[in-house]
């Protein structure tokens, strides 16, 4: 059976997640930690309400984005499935993607 | 009723609320600049999606938390003097003149913006070729 050099290239593993890649899950998981942990501590000093509510919303979003990114290095197979699944899913059912 | 607190005001040495929607503005910043450099880095064209997205996702935080201070007197801008961008314009537009582009530029899209295959597939030069 014969494959063109796109299919070889998927079978030698193109559609997992490079070095680099990995590098900047990473960051960006390290970013999205901090960012989490200063949102939900700032909310509670803060005294303004407007300003808590803000800072609560955004600690949600931090959350939801620490998800995503587990769910990502969790794929099975194909990452590009996989990113473009959790991307169309977007704050629901990632977590048993 | 809401509790709108001055959001300056801070005892000494402590934060107030507009010091700590600063700094989580400089986080969003750096958020953003983050997954912009990821996406950039990315072989994978659904990875790089991926980043794009929360890349984007990041600057409309950021804009929020800025619109917040802005709102509030707590982030001024300055308008730009109208004598200051004339200044400009005629600057570039004398190098616009300078280097005749007189012509409308084409609005055809180019084929190495859509490639076919990637170029490494569509030309694959030896020059290309890994040396084991």
């Amino acid at each position: 059976m014969e494959h063109n050099p796109r299919e070889l290239a998927s079978l030698e593993g193109e559609h997992r997640l490079t070095e680099q890649e990995l590098l900047y899950v990473r960051h960006a998981l390290d970013a999205e930690v901090l960012a989490l942990k200063k949102s939900l501590h700032y909310a509670q000093e803060m005294a303004d309400d407007q300003a808590r509510e803000l800072l609560r919303e955004q600690a949600d979003i931090h959350h939801r984005r620490i998800d995503m990114m587990i769910a990502l290095l969790d794929a099975p197979g194909d990452i590009t499935k996989q990113a473009k699944m959790l991307l169309q899913n977007r704050g629901e059912g990632y977590r048993h993607a | 009723m809401p509790n709108t607190h001055d959001l300056s005001h801070a005892t000494r040495g402590h934060m107030s609320d507009a010091d700590r929607l600063h700094d989580c503005l400089c986080t969003a910043k750096e958020v953003a600049k983050m997954y912009a450099n990821a996406a950039l880095e990315c072989t994978n064209n659904g990875v790089r999606e991926f980043f794009l997205a929360l890349h984007g996702e990041e600057t409309h935080n950021q804009e929020i938390l800025f619109s917040f201070l802005h709102t509030r007197g707590f982030y001024p801008t300055q308008m730009a003097e109208p004598a200051r961008i004339r200044e400009v314009r005629e600057r570039y537009q004398q190098l616009h003149t300078e280097m005749g582009l007189a012509d409308n530029p084409s609005f055809r899209r180019y084929h190495t913006a859509d490639p076919k295959l990637p170029p490494a597939e569509r030309q694959n030069p030896a020059s290309f070729q890994y040396k084991h």
